[in-house]
């Protein structure tokens, strides 16, 4: 049995000289490890992607990195494919989407029994249009939302809408934009009469935009997600943002 | 007298089955891993046929844009042929391998050429046909390096299993040979030089 134990100490050495470890198998659908997500909408994609495998049996996993501190963008998503098994053993049904927050990096990692489904090109077009355009807005629920979405379709058969506009709900960049319009409007606004009339109006303006963060809360209790025993073969696409 | 020529002859007849026994487990092994081999290598040929697939819709929407550099096509071309002529049903010999692998990285690196080349055509690159292209050579090219890397892997448990002994001498009398692995590309990681 040496070549096990030759096998474990590659494995060992490999492990020692990569920045980045491969996590342990994830337990939910959704794993945020960058802290990017609000958690009321967290719940909701975590719903979303266990909904898909209630509904295609298929394993759709979303893992939210804060960087790739250094590796190789496609051998390590590739490493966590291999060893998280996501999709069912046998048809290898799963897809894996990796996002590196700092690296602004993202990774459709497809399962071989998927890659007719989600061919290469279907699998770019998710990232490309419906991810880029909200990761680059800074709303990483929405990208990730809009992942599962298009998934959704393709999966029913449906076609993929074309680029669509950015819609999502208003996130932290812009939570802080507004506070930052709301305190140098109030500071130009003590500062004397000369701006009065765009200070008001601009002062309610920047609060509309906080309305957008009602109705969190109600934590998803469901299932949580359990590895199948799917391979992966490489197929997928990768992007940035 | 008797009864020691009984215990002798029992003795020799465990250490036969115990031989008998090790001999087949190394054969059962030997046979396990090669077999792991051989399905790797297949994979590694599937993923190889799925990249020469491509070529022709690649030349002919890339054929397309007006004046295209004509030179890098052909090299393009020119090496899907000579990918063609190398074909390597089984698991290759060091030789076969060593050809396999010029031939196929020499594809590589034409088609990497031809995806720096298409950066100055931008009316190209923005059609939907050729994003669709390209997303799918990226696959390809990752596949292949996925498969590689399994192949190595599996290459190398059966070569470490042969050469220990006693499975050596096995491997020996049942002619087992030694699979070569593929090489990193020399200079894979510098990109690709570009000359205007």
């Amino acid at each position: 049995m040496s070549w096990r134990l030759a096998a474990v100490v590659v494995w060992l050495s490999a492990g020692a000289a990569a920045a980045l470890d491969v996590p342990p198998v994830p337990t939910r659908y959704l794993t945020d490890l960058a802290g990017v997500i609000r958690p009321g909408q967290a719940d909701g994609i975590e719903q979303r992607l266990a909904a898909i495998e209630t509904a295609s049996g298929h394993q759709v996993l979303a893992v939210i990195f804060p960087s790739l501190e250094g590796e190789p963008l496609e051998d390590f998503t590739i490493r966590c494919a291999q060893s998280w098994k996501v999709g069912r053993k046998g048809i290898d049904d799963g897809v894996i989407f990796f996002a590196f927050i700092r690296d602004r990096r993202m990774r459709l990692e497809v399962g071989y029994g998927l890659e007719s489904k989600v061919p290469d090109a279907i699998a770019r077009r998710i990232l490309d249009n419906a991810v880029r355009p909200a990761f680059a807005a800074g709303d990483y629920g929405g990208g990730v939302t809009a992942m599962a979405e298009s998934l959704q379709r393709v999966f029913a058969g449906e076609p993929l809408p074309q680029r669509r506009p950015h819609r999502g709900s208003p996130d932290a960049t812009l939570l802080i934009v507004a506070i930052a319009a709301v305190v140098l409007l109030r500071v130009l606004f003590a500062r004397g009469r000369t701006f009065g009339g765009i200070g008001r109006g601009g002062y309610w303006g920047g609060m509309g935009g906080l309305g957008g963060f009602g109705g969190s809360g109600g934590g998803w209790s469901g299932g949580g997600f359990s590895s199948g025993g799917g391979s992966f073969g490489g197929g997928g696409s990768s992007g940035s943002w | 007298m008797k009864r020691i020529a009984l215990g002798c002859g029992a003795v020799l007849v465990l250490v036969v089955v115990i031989a008998g026994v090790a001999v087949m487990g190394s054969y059962n092994r030997l046979v396990t891993l090669e077999e792991a081999v051989k399905s790797a290598w297949s994979q590694v040929e599937n993923v190889y046929q799925r990249r020469a697939d491509l070529i022709p819709n690649l030349v002919e929407t890339v054929k397309g844009a007006r004046d295209f550099e004509k030179s890098t096509l052909t090299a393009v071309v020119e090496a899907r042929a000579k990918v063609g002529q190398v074909n390597v049903n089984k698991v290759p010999t060091a030789e076969e391998m060593q050809k396999f692998q010029s031939a196929q990285d020499g594809l590589s690196s034409a088609l990497s050429r031809l995806l720096v080349v298409v950066e100055r055509y931008p009316e190209l690159k923005a059609t939907q046909n050729f994003l669709d292209l390209q997303a799918q050579l990226e696959g390809t090219e990752n596949r292949i390096a996925v498969e590689r890397r399994r192949f190595n892997e599996v290459a190398q448990a059966f070569n470490t299993a042969r050469r220990r002994f006693p499975t050596v001498i096995i491997a020996a009398l049942f002619g087992f040979q030694e699979h070569p692995y593929f090489k990193a590309v020399e200079g894979s990681s510098v990109p690709p030089k570009v000359t205007f």
